[in-house]
């Protein structure tokens, strides 16, 4: 295990969620940095650094995305097109956390590069688990290169 | 003489001769003749005068000669006779016959010309176009439906060919099968063609086409049965159109129970994710942090019974229960400026209804609705506008009789233009609401077959939203009491 912190770009709607993810991510020593935008719009334009998140300091390229679908103003199957769809951008892993099960959302998203699909359980410990197991993935085994700053 | 005549006639012949002196006799006698064969012949005699002298004169002839003429003469009259009563009564059959034709051939003639009669009756019936055409594709014959269907005068039509008044797009078809009939591969053909007009107007019809061939096997002529399907077409479009329009309102119910089942499931994660929080902080005694979680699961459940709540809303703007009355644009914008007044005086917006006034007929308080809704929208997202105002009015747009609500609020980016009518879509989260509300207005829209748009000039420039009501739209009639 490495042990350089990692951007987390969080894009969720529901402050509620916003708050589980974090206290899971507060729980580990990592440094990673959680940040948050509320919507699709947000968070393109926090990827193309626009209007608030022009700043490079203040709004540093993610290691990683966590995507909800449901989003407002851009969905999330939009952005997700739109990171792949870059050549920018289409490296950096983009992991689906969404309450959707529905079948046509995963082949929609497999079939966008999504690099992984996740359903938020109705359930404190497999929430819980599922954060867990994502922090030890992604941000402690998974390695990622180091890509050039842009 | 007398050496001849046989031994028996010598007195025959003697009594002959005496009587020959004093006038012509006759008799029979029979001649022995060298051989001594019998000759059995007719002795004529008469006194024959010579001079001074008096003579007789015999005419000798052959009895069995003249038996044998005579025999042969009445066998052959006998034949005769036969032969002429035979060609008697064949002459009368044959009479016969003739007559029996004539009759036949009078009745054939009184079936022919009611047959034809019966044919023209059909050929001029009004139901179908018909028409007898050339090889060469000419127009021979045509009734007055053909002459109809394609606007033009059996003058004009007589002088064309079916080729130049089909649809480009169709000919090539109709010819090859054309072509296929005339070298005898097929008797006839049916299928799906356009004609052109003499207007220009595109007609479609059914053609069966059938030849007549001469006896080498050519075709004399060819008949065509043309059925215009116009109104088949129509009834198909309407039928596209009916499935066109159920698959969407399917689309929209997946879209609907999507949205609600997500929308639903959000809250319910929430809820119990923080009830394990809330049982940690029992366990560690963390009243703070308890009083958080309490106060996240309280949101959750909110949003859960607003859900609920705009859902059956929803459910019931689709069928609407109030009896349908007449009212008039400009009291529905009353009844709606009422209903928000409480949200208009807290944001300081003034408001004015354009003196423009349309009736209309349909449920008083879903159409008020639909105003009151655009109006606590625009209230909303007004911004920090100066002199916030809101208009609301009724114009023509190319005969259009269009309605509209407008601010001069924040606006909104052309990119959400169409997303925002969809259910529980919302731009702005921190806004309260669950995104119902223009969901439930194109629903209403809908329901009197109208459509709901909005322009924007960009942000800042505020809203217009623009609907139309052609089913709540009442004709103006006689005698109705408005």
């Amino acid at each position: 295990m490495k042990g350089e912190p990692i951007v987390i770009l969080l894009v969720e709607d529901d402050v509620a969620h916003v708050e589980i993810v974090r206290r899971n991510f507060e729980g580990y020593r990592l440094a990673n940095t959680l940040l948050h935008v509320p919507d699709g719009q947000a968070a393109l334009d926090y990827l193309y650094r626009q209007n608030e998140y022009s700043d490079p300091v203040k709004s540093p390229r993610p290691g990683i995305i966590l995507l909800d679908l449901r989003l407002p103003k851009v969905d999330g199957m939009e952005v997700l097109t739109r990171i792949k769809s870059d050549p920018k951008l289409s490296a950096i892993p983009v992991v689906i956390l969404t309450t959707s099960k529905a079948e046509s959302d995963m082949v929609k998203a497999y079939a966008a590069h999504a690099n992984s699909y996740l359903v938020k359980p109705v359930d404190f410990t497999q929430f819980i688990e599922l954060m867990k197991t994502f922090g030890y993935y992604w941000l402690a085994w998974n390695t990622l290169p180091k890509t050039p700053e842009d | 003489l007398r050496s001849f005549v046989a031994d028996a006639d010598q007195p025959v012949l003697t009594r002959l001769l005496d009587t020959a002196e004093r006038g012509s006799c006759r008799g029979e006698v029979t001649l022995r003749v060298d051989g001594g064969v019998a000759l059995p012949v007719r002795l004529g005699l008469s006194p024959l005068r010579l001079g001074p002298e008096t003579v007789t004169a015999m005419v000798v002839s052959d009895e069995t000669l003249e038996r044998q003429l005579t025999a042969g003469l009445e066998k052959r009259v006998l034949d005769r006779t036969v032969d002429i009563n035979e060609s008697r009564l064949a002459a009368l059959n044959l009479l016969d016959d003739a007559v029996a034709a004539r009759d036949r051939l009078t009745l054939t003639n009184a079936a022919l010309r009611a047959s034809e009669a019966r044919f023209r009756r059909y050929f001029e019936s009004t139901l179908i176009g018909i028409a007898i055409t050339s090889p060469t594709k000419g127009w021979v014959e045509v009734n007055d439906r053909l002459c109809e269907m394609l606007g033009y005068s059996r003058e004009e039509l007589l002088r064309m060919t079916w080729s130049e008044l089909t649809d480009p797009v169709d000919l090539a078809a109709d010819l090859a099968q054309f072509e296929h009939m005339l070298a005898g591969d097929i008797e006839g053909y049916q299928m799906e063609k356009r004609f052109v007009r003499k207007d220009g107007r595109s007609v479609p019809a059914e053609l069966s086409v059938g030849c007549v061939r001469l006896a080498t096997g050519r075709v004399d002529y060819v008949v065509a049965l043309i059925q215009d399907i116009s109104r088949r077409r129509e009834a198909e479009m309407a039928m596209a159109q009916i499935t066109k329009d159920l698959e969407s309102k399917n689309m929209e119910l997946e879209r609907f129970l999507y949205s609600a089942s997500h929308d639903l499931k959000s809250p319910l994660v929430t809820v119990r994710t923080f009830l394990g929080y809330v049982e940690q902080d029992l366990a560690a005694a963390d009243t703070e942090r308890l009083a958080k979680d309490m106060g996240f699961i309280r949101a959750a459940t909110d949003k859960m019974v607003q859900l609920l709540d705009d859902l059956l809303e929803i459910s019931r703007a689709g069928r609407l229960i109030d009896i349908p009355v007449t009212v008039t644009f400009r009291q529905l914008a009353g009844d709606a400026l009422v209903s928000v007044a409480g949200r208009i005086s807290e944001r300081g917006v003034t408001t004015v209804v354009a003196e423009r006034d349309v009736t209309l007929y349909g449920d008083r308080n879903r159409l008020a609705e639909i105003l009151q809704n655009l109006v606590d929208n625009a209230c909303k997202f007004i911004g920090d506008q100066k002199a916030p105002h809101i208009e609301i009015g009724v114009e023509m747009r190319e005969a259009e009789t269009v309605f509209f609500v407008r601010d001069n609020g924040i606006g909104i980016p052309a990119r959400y233009h169409e997303k925002i009518f969809d259910l529980f879509e919302r731009l702005d989260t921190a806004t309260e609401g669950t995104g119902i509300g223009l969901a439930l207005i194109r629903r209403i829209v809908e329901f009197y077959e109208g459509r709901i748009w909005v322009e924007s000039p960009g942000p800042g420039q505020g809203a217009c939203f623009y609907f139309t009501l052609p089913g709540a739209l009442v004709k103006p009639t006689k005698g109705e009491a408005l």
